[in-house]
């Protein structure tokens, strides 16, 4: 498999450590989290090895050229406006989440607008830069921010203070049903093989996922289920874990560095999940945006001032949408409609499959 | 033309060029003259309001050259109100310049305050995203303001003595116990441990501060002190803590031990489901510190066993004690969940059995050496 299909899954799975899903974890900390989790893990690589072979047979095609090939129009725009607009919202719940985060710990005193504001410019940029270097970017920053981020968290597992007897605890409560919301929730980490549907076109070689991708895929999953949901546990402690908003921002805020730079790693945490989730924001739209730009036929458009004007109210499309329900959502309603979103994942891939069949079969008669 | 770029491009380029200079200007930032950092916080009970707060604050006074001002200055400023964040509401009309909670590393907290239901006050510092989780709890006798307005004779300028008795920073004692607030919190809302808080006093004329004792913490029962003896067992046993020593008294004989090496390990035993005993392993490894006569390298042995009868007397003493008083600082009930299978009422089960149980204590001490002469 090439490296860069490994960097999509990575980014995705980072970017989700800090963000909504612990928090969507923990509240089921006593109703069935650890089975929802050991099930997400089983369907996560499932699905990525499914859709990664189904793809392998079109190198170089993407997703929506595909569609457009060998369906009729009626099915292929509302699919893939569908597809769109699923992704542009799981950017969306990123980014709402991070300046959040950003707000509370970071810039208290600035306002939501410039924060957002801010973000999305610079995203912006990513999502008009060429997909070629969008793959670049993203190879760059991972490898100057993930050596970090291994070393923060050896540094976390290594703590004093992370109480494993609280982790016992919660590793006893795994005889409990799994939770729908819990199992959608934790399978949204494995999803970074989404951005392949359209990355893929850069991808030339002919990708094979047999044991060894399976096994690396699933040992990554793991291992960020695993910090995701039973650090926190550690330090916040597992009675009242159901409280706390942001637990990964509150762990960290646990740690302490003794003879570090900054004695609250805090800062550099927040510094450093903040770029990997800008990257994964970044990414969504990216391939989201290219999503639109097929079922609208914007790519298609003979002249080129034509399809910038449309692309540029496309952009602007984005921005509205983000800025708007970024000021008017409130904590307990990002919570809500997130959960929703994770909801319709299942339904986003049984969907998925079965347009990626149905292209495979008439591609092969 | 391959180098061409998009209009689009050009334009976001501009944009965010623009952009950039707007935020460098402002930024909505105060400059760190327009800002006061606290560096400690007290909670008294207030004297005038029922069930309200003091709240003492102490602010570091910044001053250009340290090598300039000869010993270090502070502010302390104090209000009465019925909850913490209205104290310091009405606090911040008081100075001309932003409070910062930000590098607020300490919170007392008066004794008084701390039994019965802690969270009134907790819920304040757990709360506020800037106020440090790592920041230092701890108990204050007689009152948090006195201990805050201690400046002890070792203070150096630009430092606060209160930070470094605390987190190993500074000075490092079996006596001492550091305790975080998240870590407070953790312990006060698990259930099966009791969260232990080191307890501040001044000597007589309040120009030193000690750190000895601790004061565990009752959610439903009466919080306990545990005197310096106790402190120094419950620190090395649970919480790691080196420089434990140990003098041993035997006729004549007068030895002080000084351990460097202590595991402890314990084991739960439970008959037909419900807890019966603990078994509880200490190994110690040291050596000898100071002795009133010469002492035979051959008889190590013996020294080992006259520490070890007595040591073992202390630990049990200890944890009788806390379980008479319903207490358990060291979490054996957060083990005997950690280590079952949840069902409904397994805690419940375990509270019945806590006053109950037995402890086996088996010490075993091993005296490596005996310093540089016999």
């Amino acid at each position: 498999m090439s490296r860069f299909v490994y960097f999509l899954i990575t980014t995705n799975m980072i970017a989700n450590i800090a963000a909504s899903l612990p928090r969507v974890l923990l509240s089921g900390s006593n109703n069935g989290a650890i089975t929802s989790m050991a099930l997400a893990l089983i369907f996560g690589v499932f699905a990525t090895w499914s859709v990664i072979r189904l793809l392998s047979s079109f190198p170089g095609k993407t997703l929506p050229e595909l569609m457009e090939t060998y369906l009729s129009k009626w099915l292929f725009v509302p699919l893939l406006l569908f597809f769109a607009i699923n992704w542009y919202v799981s950017g969306l719940a990123t980014l709402i989440t991070y300046s959040d985060i950003l707000l509370r710990y970071l810039t208290p005193e600035m306002s939501i607008y410039s924060i957002v504001g801010t973000f999305i410019l610079f995203i912006t940029f990513g999502l008009v830069m060429k997909g070629r270097s969008v793959l670049y970017t993203l190879e760059i920053i991972l490898v100057l921010l993930v050596p970090i981020i291994l070393y923060f968290l050896l540094k976390v597992y290594l703590d004093r203070q992370l109480d494993w007897d609280n982790v016992g605890v919660a590793i006893m409560n795994v005889n409990s049903f799994p939770n729908y919301t819990l199992f959608t929730a934790s399978s949204y980490i494995f999803l970074g093989f989404f951005d392949m549907l359209y990355f893929n076109k850069y991808i030339k070689k002919k990708m094979k996922f047999g044991i060894k991708e399976g096994l690396i895929v699933g040992g990554m999953g793991f291992f960020v289920l695993f910090t995701t949901y039973f650090i926190p546990i550690g330090f916040i402690g597992f009675d009242g874990i159901e409280d706390i908003l942001y637990p990964w921002i509150v762990t960290t805020d646990s740690i302490r560095m003794k003879f570090g730079v900054v004695e609250r790693i805090i800062f550099i945490f927040l510094l450093i999940f903040l770029a990997i989730a800008f990257l994964n924001i970044m990414i969504h739209w990216h391939v989201s945006l290219k999503f639109f730009q097929g079922a609208l036929g914007i790519d298609k458009l003979e002249k080129r001032k034509k399809r910038t004007i449309a692309n540029s109210i496309l952009i602007i499309a984005f921005w509205t949408v983000s800025i708007v329900v970024a000021v008017k959502i409130t904590e307990y309603g990002l919570f809500k409609y997130i959960n929703y979103f994770y909801g319709t994942l299942p339904f986003l891939f049984i969907l998925l499959m079965g347009t990626l069949m149905l292209v495979k079969r008439r591609a092969n008669s | 033309m391959k180098y061409r770029r998009s209009s689009v491009k050009d334009i976001l380029l501009t944009f965010l060029l623009i952009g950039t200079v707007i935020l460098q200007s402002g930024c909505a930032f105060k400059d760190i003259d327009k800002r006061f950092f606290v560096s400690a916080i007290g909670v008294d009970p207030a004297e005038n309001i029922e069930n309200g707060y003091k709240v003492t604050l102490k602010i570091a006074l910044p001053y250009g050259a340290i090598k300039e001002s000869t010993q270090p200055s502070y502010a302390y400023l104090s209000q009465e109100g019925e909850t913490i964040g209205e104290s310091i509401r009405m606090l911040e009309t008081h100075v001309d310049k932003v409070l910062e909670l930000g590098h607020m590393k300490v919170i007392v907290i008066n004794e008084e305050l701390l039994s019965g239901s802690l969270r009134p006050f907790m819920d304040f510092f757990t709360r506020r995203g800037d106020v440090q989780l790592i920041a230092y709890v701890a108990a204050a006798r007689p009152s948090a303001e006195k201990v805050l307005k201690t400046e002890t004779k070792t203070e150096a300028p630009a430092s606060v003595s209160l930070f470094n008795y605390f987190g190993d920073t500074g000075t490092e004692s079996p006596f001492i116990i550091t305790t975080y607030l998240f870590q407070l919190r953790r312990d006060y809302y698990m259930e099966g441990i009791s969260p232990v808080l080191p307890v501040i006093t001044t000597n007589g004329d309040h120009e030193e501060l000690i750190v000895n004792k601790s004061l565990v913490i009752g959610d439903e029962n009466e919080s306990a002190s545990l005197d310096d003896i106790e402190t120094k067992y419950y620190n090395s046993l649970f919480k790691d803590a080196n420089g434990f020593s140990y003098k041993t008294e035997q006729g004549k004989m007068r030895l002080l031990l000084n351990f460097d090496r202590i595991k402890m390990k314990y084991k739960i035993i439970t008959k037909n489901g419900v807890p019966e005993a603990i078994d509880m392993k200490v190994t110690m490894a040291g050596e000898i510190g100071e002795s009133r006569q010469r002492l035979s390298l051959s008889k190590l042995d013996k020294y080992d066993k006259m520490a070890e009868e007595e040591i073992k007397k202390k630990i049990l003493h200890l944890l009788k004690d806390m379980q008479e008083k319903k207490l358990d600082p060291f979490g054996f009930g957060l083990r005997y969940r950690a280590t079952r299978l949840q069902k409904d009422g397994l805690y419940e089960t375990w509270k019945e059995a806590y006053p109950e149980l037995e402890f086996r204590v088996s010490v075993d001490v091993k005296l490596m050496s005996m310093g540089t002469n016999q």
